[in-house]
């Protein structure tokens, strides 16, 4: 009983850094996405660079370089969770970056110069026309990635953070019983990610109507 | 001088495209002008100079007691922009917003005016302008001269001293273009001060003040209607009338 409830603890973990990547991720892809579509060429190629060196190497690099970079940087060492979370957030703000990029994009100029017209600043336009009209285009693409980010974060496993997969492998460990919990956990992802990957599908056959 | 509008020698580029050539142009109070002449004249970049839309390279433009020039200050085009008014081609409404609410969002987070006050306004003008039972319906389930009537009254909620009206009535189907230039007229007796671009040579005959012609960036003539459409002087405002009125 212990051992079922250590690997829903696991289970548990994975949710809570899929939750704190998706939160922190959302909030920091806008930044990115802002940057991209900014006037400021500076901040285009930055959002740029940065979007392309987080996407082009895997999050399991990602994980090391923040773990063993950091007291390098700054001689303090990093605790795991922090670097999954940082690691996590930051990766997650690169994709989002790139999908706010593209469903602010896709708003009409013409929204942009009638909102103006109205004497509404940026941030006006943003949150009362420009992102509100964006979210169709954004949310399906999102809740996909976020999908994705789900079983991804099965790579926190290589830093010993006992989410789903280090927890289940651990009990295996104990008990020898590979094959049922290797199902068992199979499962679990399964019954998170599947509603979502549902919900995208809907939101994506919803939008082309 | 009654000006409320002034521009003085403007000039404008796209890149090396040079739009306006040295506009000198007025507007008084309560005049209604409306800006004639051939597609890419510069009739519809002149008007979006004057709320800043687009910036001027060289010149200045007064509007009432602000003054831009090449390079406003975010104070003056806020003041310009809290002045000016304008109605676009396309509408522009936002489709994720209803009727009502296209109306009072800027009164509300521009303006700072309560919901309950925004609302009244927004009621009334709807009343004005035979919309009233429209205000829950979304843009989208409008025809075209609802959505450009609707448009207007966005406008006219701001209350602003100059309205300015870009071709309007161009994305219309035609049976839908009256309404909305009875719109215009209806604006035009109440005395606002307002410039329109447009091709409707029968709104300009009756409503226009003044019409000001223009061609590849200049303004070649102006004067009172009957002046400028029934014996204008400049050769190109002859070939033009000549051509729209056969």
């Amino acid at each position: 009983m212990d051992l079922l409830f250590f690997i829903l603890r696991g289970a548990l973990n994975t949710v809570k850094i899929s939750i704190i990547a998706l939160i922190g991720g959302t909030c920091f892809g806008l930044i990115m996405g802002l940057a991209h579509i900014s006037r400021i060429r500076l901040l285009n190629i930055m959002a740029q660079v940065y979007s392309g060196v987080f996407r082009g190497i895997p999050i399991l690099i990602w994980l090391f370089l923040i773990f063993f970079g950091i007291p390098l940087l700054t001689g303090q060492g990093v605790s795991i969770s922090l670097t999954i979370y940082i690691g996590f957030i930051l990766w997650t703000g690169a994709y989002m970056g790139e999908i706010f990029k593209a469903g602010i994009k896709s708003i009409p100029e013409t929204q942009w110069k009638a909102s103006r017209s109205l004497g509404m600043s940026y941030i006006q336009q943003m949150y009362y026309v420009i992102l509100p009209q964006s979210l169709k285009v954004i949310i399906p693409p999102a809740t996909g990635f976020f999908v994705g980010l789900v079983k991804d974060t099965s790579a926190a496993y290589i830093l010993g953070y006992p989410e789903l997969l280090r927890a289940s492998r651990l009990v295996m460990q104990k008990t020898n019983a590979f094959f049922p919990i290797l199902l068992g956990v199979a499962g679990i992802y399964f019954v998170i990610c599947t509603p979502l990957s549902i919900l995208a599908e809907r939101l994506e056959v919803k939008e082309k109507h | 001088m009654n000006n409320i509008v002034k521009m003085i020698n403007v000039h404008k580029y796209f890149g090396d495209l040079h739009v306006l050539k040295g506009i000198n142009f007025h507007v008084d109070r309560n005049e209604c002008v409306v800006i004639l002449g051939p597609s890419g004249s510069g009739k519809s970049t002149l008007l979006q100079c004057l709320n800043c839309i687009e910036l001027i390279q060289k010149g200045e433009i007064v509007i009432e007691d602000t003054i831009i020039t090449p390079i406003p200050t975010k104070h003056d085009i806020k003041n310009v922009r809290n002045k000016i008014g304008i109605v676009f081609q396309q509408y522009n409404l936002f489709p994720h917003l209803n009727v009502m609410r296209n109306i009072t969002l800027a009164l509300e987070v521009v303006q700072k005016i309560s919901i309950k006050e925004a609302e009244q306004i927004g009621r009334n003008l709807l009343d004005n302008f035979g919309l009233s039972d429209k205000a829950d319906s979304f843009p989208n389930d409008l025809s075209g001269g609802q959505q450009q009537r609707l448009a207007i009254v966005r406008v006219l909620s701001m209350r602003p001293d100059i309205l300015l009206f870009d071709e309007i009535t161009s994305a219309l189907d035609p049976e839908l273009v009256g309404e909305v230039i009875k719109t215009l007229e209806q604006l035009a007796d109440e005395g606002k001060t307002m410039i329109v671009v447009t091709h409707e040579i029968g709104f300009a005959r009756k409503a226009a003040d003044r019409i000001v012609f223009m061609d590849s960036g200049k303004i070649i003539e102006e004067g009172t209607p009957d002046k400028i459409i029934k014996d204008p002087e400049n050769e190109r405002t002859k070939a033009f009338f000549s051509q729209v009125l056969s």
